[in-house]
């Protein structure tokens, strides 16, 4: 049991609070959390937070914040819907322009912050405030509306053939054992291949109850689904960001040149790491996928309007750092969102008034903030 | 002096999770010598040094020890302070952005109702500059003065709180030769102020001229203590002691088969970043053959460092001017990917700011400069990667439980051995070597030694910087010695020796 | 490009209007009026700046407009600027409602003419006139279309309402709520209006900011928790139109929209384009139009008639008084029209508050929706 702890509880005591969260939630709302619509709802209305957190992600283990992703947020469903629906320009091109203009405003960003060497902090509120500005001029302050069913979609819609198997939809279950089956070849192999080169392996009764809890908590998800509408669109989006930038953070040169600068910018350089060029990437990077989300967001809102994206880089901030940091990985982030996903919603269903939901969320910022640092000290000694 | 012990610890046991650092510790420091505590990394010198100042609490540790007679619990560092023990790390503990006034009576102010007296403060620091002999203005900003100059400042800090038993982790491992011995006449000064020091130094040739008794430690136990006129205080009997064996040479054999001209350094200036009217080198030129080591003498502030890492892919400075040939092509070097990619290797000599990627495994920071091998089909090949590691792990005898451990934990032999794999793995031609063995113990100093012998072997150029003389001496095959930016000397094998290098400097001096 | 267009506009305009002011009397000749708006950012303040300078100007007005952002220090310094500038009269709609006593008391020891507009300035002795959309009014107009379309006075019901009202910060929202609330709550009392999440006062109701998604998190866990068993949701009183299109967004992801499973009903406020549109496709219920042509107008007359000491043009039937905490202050309210399916053709095209442009659509496409004659 001991080696248990001393393994892995840093990530554990993430996982920790993770089940904290749900169990308060569960009960205080009594079972609502937990019902079927309610669980689609959690995913649907913080897809974008799990985007967001993966962009601040990569920035954030360079050394950087990135305080403009709000704005992104904002000018994607203004500008989006400036084009295609105020002036009916087609679906196509209107998303060409958008990510067109959104990646200058990337490269205008990363180039700020790597080559002329203004603080992040400082470049990326300067940007927020331009492009903000830019938002509501392109839009002229309106809630713009409503947008093209392919957006819609994006943001909204359920993937289901209505086909059922045992009772299920198909493809929810056809999930469920991708996903197993996913799970346990890869633990088999990952512990095959440690155990090969000497490295530490966590015992096997410890290993089976981590899997089966996994499998299990996925599998209540995806039951939930099918008692829904269906797998959500977004979800297998969200899925596919999550794959690749887990992979590119972690076996790609890239990756490891990100945690690199990250952690000692200088030693990196003077490895040959091309610092100017990490951070560039990681901010272009962070345009993008901060566009994404807004237009996430504007799709199932089926409107642009003026008051999106306010306060979401705080939300993706704080996702990453209760996930971890660089050292947990985008795993961690994602485990950072899911909590904050799960406690907003968990408000929501109870009720509870504006003014109050900000005094609990910075509380329990703080809290699973506390728990994680006290639990990775804990495994240091 | 007779009995009058100052200090005297009793069994004194650390220990960290299974690790015993100090295994049952007795030991005593008399009133007013100079006590040298050595021994090899991981000794436990620092260890309890820190107990003994308060960075380890009471109740952290099994056993007692007295100071002035009296049993101490010290809670915490000020308890120590309050005391009149003072400690100087050998990380040193200042405040880069304040000036040297104020981080000498940080916490200590001149302060009436909260609000600070700066000119007396200011007058103050710099009655106690004075009286240390540096030669600095205590308004500047300590990141803005060498790293000799901060060691003194520390001192002044000590010396404000009146101290009465000063501790110095390593105080000569950043100085050169003349900073060095500045340094240890100072210590004399103190001892006829009656303070009393327990130094702590790899540096055995300095020890004879101001020890009074040394204490060799070694695996966490007081193996010797030597008392100065009365026992063998010769380096061969002091390393024996710390090593647990013989050791003859302190510097491997070499046969020395010295080629054609390998790499150039033609007219090379470069000014200074922040300063662009401040020349901080002058048309160097030098040249590195194949199969020798290059040593490069020379005062600190002379450009060494500056010199490499400018070299090193314009690192360093601005307005950079010259040319560099390797092969007798010429070189176009704009960045440290160029310089690798030309087959150039430097290993820094602040390898904590410089070298070590904090947090990362010991394999992912061998392979980082050379990433690209590892690449197949677009992902890295982590098999491969650990294999290589582990190859390196073996070859250089890194002390460490797996590849998979993350560098802050090695000590600084084994992370410096870590640097070392990173770059033989570039396979460089020309390897830069800036004090490759500073802060590090006798064992893995030799075994480094070995490592640049091996590299020579191949047909490899190093240059090796370094302020220690008895080590460039002992390993170069040809010596340039720059001193303020220019180089004022070339002395082939013969002619190496510290009279002739340091010679040179004072002409340099003279004429400049 | 609208952009441009507009500031095209407006230059004509004036240019136009000042061969007209030179023609008459330039009653505004020489004069200037400084105008305090709140936020540029929202489509009501930029109507406002619209309107207002075309009406001033059109007198020989020069007009100087300032935005304060909702931030209230900045608002009392802008205001205190013009005062020292020596403006001859000064529109202002404040952000806080109680901040800015003294900046009015000083503009009183100046003798510089005051017109409070769109939101009231509490606490102070010294304003006369306030010009306004009759706050109250607009809430009893969304409530009263409750009733009406279902039919409770008739004594049908019971039918399911839940209520999503506007952010706290705003004093306003205060009044929409006492408006809308009066209308529905004897009903809720008797049981033919049923709140099944029991969120019912001001407080538990309150969506921060007015912003949309809020609103459509909040009807998304309403759903889920109480609806989630099959209830139908008959009724939404969202009281402006970014809130109804939320709540109509987390509708149609439950499920809601189809012939056996409509839309509650829902109402609105600002007419908003997205929300006239959204009603045209039988989304949105309704919405309640605010006249900003008739206030910026009755504001600009308003001002002009205190400048030169004259008695105040406005039509009695539309005046009334409000009560600061410190006086009774004189006020034009607009009467707020109800919108609906019906009649926005008229309302808002007729009127020329939108032209087809303005709806994203061609006048052929535009014309076809003109009711038959």
């Amino acid at each position: 049991m001991s080696k248990l702890k001393n393994i892995s509880l840093g990530k554990y005591g993430l996982v920790i609070a993770l089940i904290l969260v749900v169990i308060f939630f569960g009960i205080t709302t009594r079972g609502t959390l937990f019902n079927a619509m309610n669980v689609s709802n959690i995913f649907m209305q913080n897809a974008y937070l799990i985007i967001l957190s993966i962009s601040m992600f990569f920035c954030l283990s360079t050394g950087c914040v990135d305080l403009s992703v709000a704005s992104f947020v904002l000018f994607s469903g203004a500008f989006f819907g400036f084009l295609s629906v105020t002036n009916h320009i087609s679906l196509g091109i209107s998303l060409l322009a958008l990510f067109a203009s959104a990646l200058v405003l990337g490269v205008a960003q990363g180039f700020t912050i790597a080559y002329l060497n203004v603080p992040p902090f400082i470049a990326t509120l300067g940007f927020e405030l331009l492009i903000k500005g830019m938002a509501i001029a392109i839009s002229g302050g309106q809630t713009l509306g409503p947008f093209p069913k392919a957006i819609q979609f994006l943001g909204g819609a359920f993937l289901t053939t209505k086909a059922r198997v045992f009772g299920l939809d198909a493809i929810c279950l056809a999930a469920f054992v991708l996903f197993v089956i996913v799970q346990v070849v890869g633990e088999i192999k990952k512990r095959a291949k440690r155990k090969h080169y000497g490295f530490p392996v966590a015992s096997v009764p410890a290993t089976i109850v981590r899997i089966a809890f996994i499998c299990l908590t996925v599998g209540f998800v995806l039951l939930r689904f099918s008692q829904h509408n269906g797998m959500p669109f977004i979800l297998v989006i969200l899925v596919c960001l999550v794959v690749v930038y887990s992979y590119l953070s972690t076996r790609t040169a890239f990756g490891r040149y990100v945690y690199a600068v990250g952690a000692s910018r200088n030693a990196a350089r003077l490895s040959g790491v091309n610092d100017k060029k990490v951070i560039m990437t990681v901010f272009i990077n962070a345009s993008l996928l901060s566009t994404f989300a807004g237009l996430v967001v504007a799709g199932r809102l089926n409107a642009a309007t003026m008051t999106a994206g306010v306060g979401y880089e705080l939300e993706a901030i704080a996702a990453v750092s209760i996930g971890g940091g660089s050292s947990t990985g985008i795993f961690g982030a994602f485990c950072g969102a899911a909590i904050m996903a799960i406690v907003i919603n968990g408000m929501n269903v109870l009720g509870m008034a504006a003014d109050m939901q900000k005094v609990a969320k910075g509380l329990i910022l703080l809290l699973a903030v506390l728990f994680d640092m006290y639990s990775k000290k804990r495994s240091k000694d | 002096m007779g009995n009058d012990y100052i200090l005297e610890t009793q069994n004194i046991f650390k220990r960290f999770g299974s690790v015993t650092a100090l295994n049952d510790v007795n030991f005593k420091v008399r009133r007013g010598e100079i006590h040298v505590l050595c021994g090899e990394n991981g000794a436990g010198k620092s260890t309890l040094m820190n107990v003994i100042s308060g960075v380890y609490p009471h109740g952290t540790y099994e056993g007692k020890f007295f100071y002035n007679g009296e049993e101490c619990r010290f809670s915490s560092v000020s308890d120590s302070e309050e005391k009149g023990i003072a400690i100087i790390h050998q990380h040193l503990a200042l405040f880069p952005l304040l000036s040297v006034a104020e981080n000498i009576f940080i916490n200590n102010e001149f302060a009436k109702k909260g609000i600070i007296n700066w000119d007396e403060t200011r007058q103050k620091a710099q009655e106690l500059i004075d009286s240390i002999g540096i030669n600095v203005n205590p308004t500047t900003l300590v990141k803005d003065i060498g790293v000799g100059k901060k060691q003194l400042v520390e001192i002044c800090k000590a010396i404000s709180r009146d101290v009465k038993l000063l501790i110095l982790d390593e105080p000569t491992a950043a100085l050169n030769e003349k900073e060095s011995e500045d340094l240890l006449n100072m210590l004399l000064d103190f001892k006829k102020r009656g303070i009393t020091s327990i130094l702590i130094t790899h540096k055995l040739n300095e020890i004879g001229k101001v020890c009074d008794t040394i204490t060799v430690l070694r695996d966490g136990s007081t193996i010797e203590t030597l008392e100065k006129g009365k026992d063998d205080i010769s380096i061969g009997h002091i390393v024996k002691a710390m090593v647990g064996r013989e050791m003859t040479n302190l510097y491997p054999e070499r046969e020395h088969k010295v080629g054609d001209v390998l790499f150039e350094i033609k007219d090379w200036t470069v000014y200074h970043p922040l300063h662009i009217d401040i020349e901080v080198l002058h048309k160097v030129s030098l040249n590195v053959r194949k199969g020798e080591v290059l040593g490069i003498a020379g005062l600190m502030g002379a450009g060494r460092t500056e010199l490499a890492m400018s070299v090193f892919g314009r690192s360093y400075g601005q307005n950079i001017s010259g040319e560099l040939y390797l092969h007798g092509k010429k070189l176009n070097i704009k960045s440290t990917g160029d310089a690798i990619k030309a087959g150039l290797a430097y290993v820094s000599e602040d390898r904590h700011e410089y070298g070590l990627i904090k947090g990362m495994s010991i394999k992912d920071n061998i392979t980082l400069a050379s990433l690209k091998q590892f690449i197949h089909k677009g992902s890295l090949d982590s098999d491969r990667e650990i294999m290589v590691a582990q190859d390196y792990k073996g070859k250089l005898r890194i002390k460490c439980k797996n590849v998979d451990q993350k560098v802050d934990e090695l000590s600084g032999g084994n992370q410096q051995k870590v640097i070392f794999s990173r770059w033989v793995m570039a396979k460089p031609e020309v390897v830069i070597l800036d004090e490759p063995t500073r802060g590090i113990d006798v064992g893995s100093k030799y075994e480094i030694y070995q490592i640049i012998n091996e590299l020579v072997a191949e047909g490899k150029g190093v240059i090796f910087i370094s302020s220690d003389m008895p080590e460039i001496i002992g390993m170069s095959d040809r010596v340039y010695v720059l001193n303020e930016g220019s180089i004022i000397a070339e002395l082939d094998k013969e002619d190496i020796s510290q009279v002739n290098i340091m010679s040179a400097i004072m002409e340099g001096a003279k004429d400049a | 490009m609208k952009k441009i267009l507009t500031l095209v506009l407006i230059a004509l305009l004036a240019i136009a209007s000042l061969g007209v002011a030179s023609a008459e009397e330039a009653r505004g000749e020489g004069k200037t009026i400084g105008i305090c708006l709140t936020s540029q950012a929202l489509a009501r303040t930029v109507l406002d700046s619209i309107y207002l300078t075309e009406y001033l100007e059109e007198m020989g007005y020069d007009v100087e407009i300032v935005y304060s952002e909702q931030d209230a220090a900045v608002q009392a310094t802008q205001f205190e600027t013009f005062v020292s500038m020596g403006v001859d009269g000064i529109i202002i709609s404040p952000s806080d409602s109680t901040a800015l006593s003294n900046a009015v008391e000083v503009a009183y020891d100046n003798e510089i003419p005051v017109m409070v507009y769109d939101a009231l300035i509490m606490n102070s002795p010294y304003i006369e006139y306030y010009a306004t959309d009759d706050l109250y009014a607009v809430g009893a107009t969304q409530g009263g279309y409750i009733v009406d379309a279902l039919g409770l006075e008739e004594g049908k019901g019971p039918f399911n309402l839940e209520i999503f009202s506007g952010s706290m910060t705003d004093n306003n929202a205060t009044y929409f709520f006492e408006g809308a609330m009066d209308q529905l709550q004897p009903y809720i009392d008797s049981g033919m209006l049923v709140v099944k999440s029991g969120q019912v006062d001001r407080t538990s109701t309150a969506t921060d900011k007015w912003s949309a998604t809020n609103a459509q998190t909040r009807a998304d866990a309403i759903l889920s928790t109480y609806y989630s068993d099959g209830t139908h949701l008959d009724a939404c009183l969202t009281q402006n139109d970014d809130l109804a299109a939320g709540v109509i967004a987390a509708c149609k992801s439950a499920g809601y929209g189809t012939e056996d499973n409509p839309l509650p009903l829902t109402t609105g406020q600002d007419c908003n384009v997205s929300a006239i549109l959204s009603i045209i496709n039988g989304e949105q219920s309704s919405t309640v139009f605010k006249n900003i042509k008739e206030l910026a107008y009755a504001a600009s007359v308003g001002i002009d008639a205190v400048i030169h000491d004259e008695e105040m043009p406005w039509d009695p039937e539309m005046v009334g008084s409000y009560n600061n905490n410190a006086v009774d202050v004189t006020t034009y309210q607009v009467k707020p029209l109800l919108l609906t399916a019906e009649n926005w053709y008229e309302l808002i095209v007729e009127s020329g508050f939108y032209d087809a442009e303005d709806l994203g659509m061609t006048e052929e496409e535009l014309a076809a929706y003109a009711p038959a004659a």
